[in-house]
């Protein structure tokens, strides 16, 4: 009773005072750090204020030892922080993982604290994956101002091994070391013992140079990329020799993690050596339930996050291809998501090309997305139907010609221009009726190129002086330019009928019409064509003087009359 | 035959938990009770796995903490109140020890916890149940944690074999887990094998002495771990870091984890082997890999065990096995690990007509095949270490 109240005389009240609040500023610093990040002001100020406990603690003794209970942290005897809280709970953490006794000396400093309180926060997390705990971490990092002593999870290892065998290791000589007992036997053992004057040349000590060659040795070995890329080539090695369905499988998934740690360090081109390897392996592997794991490989490896973090901007353009053309066609439908999102216009071209390649065997990918919801997404997928160019398009493209966006119409339009088919003539023929007139332009474009005879009545229809009247200048002059390219002769009757129209009403609209039909009549250019034109190109009406002298200039430029 | 550490994991919590449950419940109904006699029959539950392997389990509660047949039980976050209540009750009444033995029956588990609740020590209650006739339970005091405090940190010798105990018993889990299917658990591993690098780093001299064993005995027992110590040794020798270290010591004690599916018949055979049991055992670098493929997931500690694994039988001039392609080199922990191998197995009697060679022989043998077989300048390191 006398020692324990002479104990307790001894304990400097203000110590266990500074103790106490230095445990419950460690649980609260834990929190803290748990929810701000490092550079943040808040984890700056619990970070100094910690700091500055302990050196308070620090100016009278040189050590702050807390005895660990399962909720209570104790100082000589006292308990100075109890909680029964189970998350962020200092005493619990350290219990829990057979700590007994943690010290603080004297010059700790703020970094060993926060590499503590790290170390409580990482473990819990550590604990999930059976990897570390706290007393793992703290020996990895080694903390030079901080002790502990703790408990293993077996009570007495004697029960755990075999009696036997630890009745060996106390009876025979143990206390000999490895390097007396060898001495010994070279004094001993003949015929094969060691020089005992001076070592054989074989046996001399590792020079500097010879130590700093290991060494470096050493640190290639654990660099991580080695390390990746030798996992890698260990990986290929085992499936070059691999017929067992189950370790197949556990090799393709990890090479599956190795794509995510390359991705995650940002090495395409090394992420692109392993979907090349697994590519060439595939080529191997037929049977179903392997073709099953590859495909799961190549899912994983083309994930939208990987995929997204392709076109984050820092990848060259050719890597990113490679990488999206060993993945496959599985791959488009997230690609076509990162399309309708990617800001950069330079980048969303560049996606449309390697879309339009990627799909170029099989343009049905990129049908279902036609009828989302972004115009801009649908525009850019008719785009790259058009890339592609098969006559297989007209089906999928077919459904967005009434697109209530004129851009998309527009698109459709331009993608079937390098399709000429019976279907596709019908298609531009109906834009004609378009309310856009940009498409109706593009149509009448479209037309022009087919040079089929066939098209001309119809055209003829929309080439009537009232018909024309309606029209804006620039379709007027698609439409007379179309007469005469698809017309001939009969074409040259039109439009110098139209050119040399008078009027006194809409005089604006009738010139309009001339300065058109002056367009047509240079894309002809017969004698009797340019004759006309040379007769106007002194007018007083601008638009027609200037349709002129341009219609002569450009079939001057082209050289000959359309026959 | 022993019960399977992961077994007593699995069934180890609810055990506790029930046998709290069941000692509780006493202060609440009498012995007939229907739901004392079912929590008795639930516990009794708990408790049969692990007689089905022994025919006894053994719990101790040591220091509030509860051990199965020296495995300790870790309470999950819903169960920490209902161990540290179980542990006060034991506590109370000076309880360490419970033997469970066949056959255990449900009245013998109601007669225990009657007696728990009654008795004022563990002789009082052993009395109790002998009183009662309950045949399957036997009760013991108090017992003390022999460990870390318990060793005198200055004794370098009781240091050295508490670190090479510890590795042992960590291969033993690791053996259990392995052979059952189950992924070990690393953290206990590393806790084991960090006393073996501080106690290399502090004082090589005794646990290099229980290496210098040359065990041929048990090899497969003895042999990860010896393996484990050498490679510190000339890790240290060449100036690793501590960590470094451990991660050599991780690499070399999995280093014949691919020996795990073969026989002990074929393993500890004393003659040669045949063509057939040749070919099985130069499966085992490739088995390793799928071991740990199979158990662990994807990190540098892994990847170097997988590498260390596969490569450990590569010779420098590619003339060990698995074949490689010309121009491989093996990775520089696997060269490490292939001396400490190779030494552990010359000493051990294990290679070479079976014959235990001194140390001074084997390193004789081995630095002939300098620059051959071994690493010339790792050799060299690894002889230094003995003069």
């Amino acid at each position: 009773m006398m020692e324990e109240e002479d104990l307790k005389e001894e304990i400097n009240t203000q110590n266990l005072a500074l103790a106490a609040d230095i445990a419950k500023t460690l649980t609260k610093t834990i929190r803290t750090f748990n929810v701000y990040p490092r550079d943040n002001p808040i984890y700056q100020r619990f970070a100094n204020d910690l700091f500055d406990k302990f050196n308070r603690f620090f100016e009278s003794v040189d050590e702050l030892t807390f005895d660990v209970e399962q909720h209570s942290l104790l100082f000589k005897g006292t308990q100075v922080f109890h909680s029964e809280e189970r998350t962020e709970n200092i005493a619990l953490l350290l219990f829990a993982d057979g700590i007994r006794q943690i010290s603080f000396y004297k010059g700790i400093t703020s970094e060993e604290i926060i590499d503590f309180i790290d170390i409580l926060r990482i473990a819990p997390k550590a604990e999930v994956n059976d990897e570390d705990d706290i007393v793992t971490l703290l020996w990895e990092k080694n903390i030079r101002n901080m002790g502990y002593a703790s408990v293993e999870d077996t009570v007495d290892d004697d029960l755990a091994v075999e009696a036997a065998l630890l009745e060996s290791l106390d009876q025979e000589r143990t206390s000999d070391s490895f390097m007396d007992s060898a001495a010994s036997e070279n004094k001993s053992s003949s015929g094969t013992s060691l020089p005992a004057s001076r070592p054989p040349p074989s046996m001399e000590p590792l020079n500097a140079d010879e130590l700093i060659l290991l060494k470096n040795e050493l640190d290639e070995a654990l660099d991580e990329e080695t390390l990746l890329s030798s996992a890698v080539s260990l990986f290929f090695e085992l499936l070059e020799n691999e017929h067992d369905a189950e370790s197949f499988k556990d090799i393709i998934h990890h090479l599956g993690k190795l794509v995510d740690r390359k991705m995650q360090q940002g090495d395409v081109t090394g992420t692109i050596g392993i979907l090349a390897g697994v590519n060439n392996v595939s080529e191997r592997y037929g049977e179903p339930d392997q073709r099953a794991i590859l495909s799961s490989f190549s899912s994983g490896a083309g994930s939208f996050d990987k995929l997204r973090i392709l076109f984050c901007g820092t990848y060259s353009r050719k890597d990113i291809r490679d990488y999206l053309f060993h993945l496959g066609e599985s791959v488009v439908p997230d690609l076509i998501q990162i399309l309708g999102e990617l800001q950069d216009r330079k980048l969303r071209r560049f996606l449309c090309d390697v879309l339009a390649d990627m799909g170029r065997k099989n343009a049905r990918v990129f049908f279902e997305s036609l009828s989302d919801e972004r115009w801009y997404l649908v525009r850019n997928l008719v785009m790259i139907l058009g890339m592609i160019g098969d006559p297989a398009i007209v089906e999928y493209i077919r459904t967005v010609l009434d697109h209530s966006d004129p851009r998309v119409r527009r698109e459709a339009l331009r993608a079937l221009e390098g399709v000429q088919s019976a279907e596709t003539k019908k298609i531009f023929l109906n834009a004609l009726s378009d309310k856009d007139l940009s498409v109706r332009i593009i149509a009448l474009k479209s037309l022009k190129r087919f040079r089929d005879p066939e098209i001309f009545p119809m055209i003829r229809k929309a080439a009537s002086i009232d018909e024309l009247k309606k029209k804006p200048l620039a379709e007027k002059k698609e439409i007379l330019e179309a007469l005469a390219l698809l017309g001939g002769d009969e074409a040259f009757g039109v439009l110098s009928e139209l050119f040399r129209k008078r009027g006194l009403l809409e005089k604006d609209e009738i010139t309009e019409i001339r300065a058109s039909a002056a367009y047509g009549l240079g894309l002809i250019a017969s004698p009797e064509a340019l004759s006309l034109l040379e007769k106007e190109t002194g007018s007083r009406k601008t638009v027609l003087r200037e349709a002129c002298i341009k219609a002569l200039k450009e079939s001057q430029k082209s050289g000959s009359a359309i026959r | 035959m022993e019960v399977p550490s992961d077994k007593i994991s699995s069934f180890g919590r609810p055990l506790i938990t029930d046998l709290y449950i069941l000692v509780r419940t006493t202060g609440i109904y009498d012995s007939m009770n229907e739901t004392i006699l079912n929590i008795a029959g639930r516990l009794k539950a708990d408790i049969e796995p692990l007689l089905e392997d022994a025919g006894e389990v053994t719990i101790k509660m040591i220091e509030g903490s509860f051990y199965i047949e020296g495995v300790r039980i870790k309470a999950g976050i819903s169960e920490i109140e209902s161990f540290s209540a179980l542990a006060a009750e034991f506590g109370r009444r000076a309880v360490g020890i419970i033997d469970f033995r066949e056959p255990l029956t449900v009245d013998d588990l109601v007669n225990f916890a009657y007696a728990i609740k009654s008795g004022s020590d563990a002789s009082d209650i052993q009395s109790d149940l002998e009183g009662r006739l309950a045949k399957g339970i036997s009760i013991g005091g108090p017992v003390s944690l022999q460990r870390e405090e318990g060793i005198d940190l200055t004794d370098s010798r009781a240091v050295a074999r508490r670190a090479y105990v510890k590795a042992l018993t960590a291969f033993r889990e690791v053996d259990n887990s392995l052979k059952a299917g189950r992924r070990p658990k690393l953290k206990k591993i590393k806790r084991a094998l960090q006393l073996v690098v501080d106690c290399v780093l502090a004082d090589e001299t005794y646990i290099s002495g229980f290496v210098s064993l040359g065990h041929h005995e048990n090899y497969s027992y003895f042999h990860p771990v010896n393996v484990a110590v050498l490679s510190v040794l000339l890790g240290k020798k060449i100036g690793f870091s501590r960590v470094a270290l451990r991660t050599l010591a991780l690499t070399a004690f999995f280093h014949d984890t691919g020996k795990i599916g073969i026989p002990g018949s074929i393993l500890n055979k004393k003659e040669d082997f045949s063509a057939r049991e040749m070919e099985l055992i130069k499966r085992h670098p490739l088995e390793g890999v799928r071991v740990f493929l199979k158990s662990f997931g994807l990190n540098d500690t892994t990847i170097l065990t997988m590498l260390v694994s596969y490569e450990h039988h590569m010779k420098r001039d590619l003339s060990g096995y698995p074949d490689a392609a010309a121009g491989r080199s093996p990775n520089f922990l696997s060269r490490i690990v292939s001396i400490a191998d190779d030494f552990d197995s010359l000493i051990s009697g294990k290679v070479y007509e079976r014959k235990k060679h001194a140390k001074d022989e084997a390193l004789t043998l081995m630095l002939s095949e300098s620059g051959s077989i071994y690493d010339p300048l790792l050799i060299r390191a690894f002889a230094g270490i003995f003069i």
